[in-house]
């Protein structure tokens, strides 16, 4: 008993780490059809830049708050200065943002060096926690816990915000949302920024247990693509669904099947795709 | 007569000169990023703190050491052999910490006949049944200090059934059957066995498992390297386990360079090791207050290895005066170099790889540093090493 509910904690806080970087993901793609790859890059960023500024104060928070408006304006800047200027061209615009992966990976290396290392956990979330039997690291439940306030105030903001709204006026018919008078590439940006921040605050709390080394910015990239596959292109409620379906089943693959984790991870995406080819909740093209 | 003589030297002195002055190239290859990125940076430390305490000079000859990173991929490692030997024309290889690497470059290394002296990697075939004349190995063979290990564990330890849970690459593989192979033969169980990949993120959900056998075992086996061994040992005591099932471990597993970012999740962690930096020996509190003074960091297996290396290439150089083009010589001389290293008397058995004592040891803290202290010490362990029953 005491093997599976560890388990199921473990692979929700992992599924709720996936879903901050897939939520993000998905919304960008939702708006612009941009298929951001350096969506890991930001991951990366943000994680580095954190452990700077938490070795130099000590403080989680405010590291978080440095860490998010880095590569908030970092994300701005790339769509206002750069994607921009591909409006639509989805090949040009994989190519640039896989030139940021490059860039971006090799300015971490030069200045954080190669050596992996993990995020302090803010000093509340330190220890372990008993429930029952069990004995669980309480980082992990603060984990899950951010996820879902994060989740509820997405779900708000896109139901009950004008902004949601106009988010989710673009995604149906951006030309209908153009023509009422809505400056949409200020809604680009703000969307652009918002992803780049989700996937900021991803670093910031997955650091203390996946730690941040070269190459992490393309395993995050890989699992939220995955995440995003099975859930449907463009939807929040999928990248959620597909982030508890892809953090669970990671989890009980590696446990159960330790030889055949890659596999239990992608033959059921296999599977999936191969009986709703749009993902869960993927609108399905006429 | 005395102007043939003189004619006579000045030829073949010149020629001595010229050669003497032409510098002899170690080319070096280790992982700077990775899960291995820190044992890399050791390892080279211990080398050429040697190579500077020798004023970088052999016999009158420069050395020169060049650098390649080999980030502990099979494929990027032979790579960067081919490069050191095509372009740089090395004539010593030295280095390597992933056994991975290791086999990858072994038959490069054989067909372009310059020696290689591995200062880590312990891919246990390459000084059995893969041996060549022109590889060598001066830090362990993966099993060696193992089946001293799994010895220990059953005679004086007293454990009966052991879990393991070692690294998904070959050096995983052949430390757990080292171990497995004396504590199995003394009459030990092993009930069960999980291979989490190499640049394992997040140790998890593999310890929930371990969480089943509290009670049922003596120890949990671990063998993880670098940065894996950070996540696992933290991991191991978030989720309660390093009271209730005590770890033995590999030595990679609590290295001095671990120490620093496990702290209190290694204090009391026992391992068994080729090197334990609280060894009692003048030789090795020579190297250690030197290496500390030089770097200003605790040496670990990786720092020593790299010095013991550096030193079996040089004093192999010095017997044969520099000569490193006579290759037939320098590599009889290197097969009979012994001397006392800061772990203790080394020297090569008849495949070329070190024989040395292993420790037993044990992680503690003393004034507000963690160490590995000596708790036992099993001498002259070769890679053949068999206990009696």
């Amino acid at each position: 008993m005491a093997f599976w509910i560890i388990q199921i904690l473990n692979g929700l806080s992992f599924s709720m780490l996936l879903f901050l970087v897939a939520a993000g993901f998905t919304l960008i793609f939702g708006l612009m059809k941009i298929i951001n790859i350096a969506h890991g890059s930001f991951y990366l960023l943000s994680a580095y830049i954190g452990l700077t500024v938490l070795r130099a104060t000590e403080n989680f928070l405010l590291a978080t708050i440095a860490s998010s408006i880095a590569v908030v304006l970092v994300g701005i800047a790339m769509q206002s200065l750069f994607l921009r200027r591909f409006y639509m061209k989805e090949l040009q615009q994989v190519l640039l943002t896989f030139g940021f992966v490059l860039i971006i990976a090799d300015l971490c290396l030069w200045i954080w060096g190669g050596n992996p290392m993990a995020l302090p956990k803010p000093s509340l979330f330190r220890g372990s926690i008993w429930i029952g039997s069990v004995v669980f690291p309480s980082y992990r439940l603060f984990v899950i816990l951010v996820g879902v306030i994060i989740a509820v105030g997405l779900w708000i903001f896109q139901e009950k915000t004008k902004f949601g709204a106009i988010v989710r006026a673009g995604v149906d018919d951006e030309e209908m949302l153009r023509g009422s008078g809505i400056n949409i590439q200020m809604v680009f940006v703000g969307v652009f920024g918002l992803g780049a921040l989700l996937a900021g605050i991803g670093g910031m709390i997955g650091g203390p247990f996946v730690g941040v080394f070269p190459g992490v910015d393309i395993s995050m990239l890989l699992l939220a693509l995955v995440v995003v596959i099975i859930g449907g292109v463009g939807s929040l409620r999928g990248a959620f669904v597909g982030s508890l379906f892809v953090g669970l089943t990671d989890n009980f693959g590696k446990a159960l099947f330790p030889e055949l984790s890659l596999f239990t991870l992608f033959a059921p995406m296999a599977i999936i795709l191969a009986i709703r080819p749009t993902g869960i909740f993927g609108k399905i093209e006429e | 007569m005395i102007m043939s003589m003189f004619l006579f030297s000045l030829a073949f002195g010149n020629r001595g000169i010229a050669e003497a002055a032409e510098p002899i190239k170690i080319g070096y290859l280790a992982p700077y990023v990775g899960v291995f990125a820190k044992f890399g940076s050791d390892l080279r430390d211990g080398f050429k703190l040697y190579l500077e305490e020798i004023g970088n000079k052999v016999a009158g000859r420069q050395i020169i050491f060049i650098d390649e990173d080999t980030e502990g991929k099979p494929e990027v490692g032979l790579v960067k052999t081919k490069k050191l030997v095509e372009k740089d024309h090395v004539q010593i290889l030295a280095g390597i910490i992933s056994s991975g690497v290791a086999y990858a470059v072994r038959d490069y290394v054989i067909a372009s006949k310059v020696p290689l002296v591995i200062t880590n990697a312990g891919a246990t075939k390459l000084t059995q049944e893969q041996r060549s004349p022109f590889i060598f190995r001066t830090s362990f063979a993966n099993c060696q200090q193992d089946l001293a290990g799994g010895w220990y564990a059953y005679a004086k330890m007293g454990a009966r059934k052991v879990i393991m849970m070692g690294s998904d690459y070959a050096a995983g593989h052949e430390k757990a059957a080292g171990f497995k192979k004396t504590f199995k033969f003394m009459g030990g169980e092993v009930v069960e066995e999980t291979y989490p990949p190499l640049g394992t993120n997040d140790f998890a959900p593999y310890l929930a498992k371990v969480a089943n056998y509290v009670g049922k075992v003596d120890r949990t086996w671990a063998f993880f390297a670098g940065s894996d061994a950070i996540r696992f040992v933290n991991q191991y005591q978030e989720y309660g386990l390093k009271e209730k099932l005590k770890l033995f471990c590999e030595e990679g597993v609590t290295d001095e360079a671990n120490l620093p970012s496990q702290k209190e999740a290694a204090l009391g962690v026992e391992s068994y090791a080729r090197y334990c930096i609280g060894h009692d020996s003048s030789e090795n509190k020579r190297f250690v207050r030197e290496y500390r003074k030089k770097y200003n960091y605790d040496p670990g297996s990786l720092s020593e290895g790299g010095y013991v290396g550096a030193k079996f290439i040089v004093k192999a150089l010095e017997a044969v005066k520099g000569k490193i083009e006579n290759q037939e010589a320098f590599l009889k001389a290197l097969r009979s170099v012994k001397f006392e290293a800061p772990r203790g008397p080394v020297r090569f058995d008849e495949h070329q790889n070190v024989i040395f004592n292993t420790f037993i040891q044990r992680v503690e803290k003393k004034d507000g540093k963690y160490n590995n202290i000596v708790v036992d010490m099993i001498p002259d362990v070769d890679q053949y090493w068999m206990p009696k029953k």
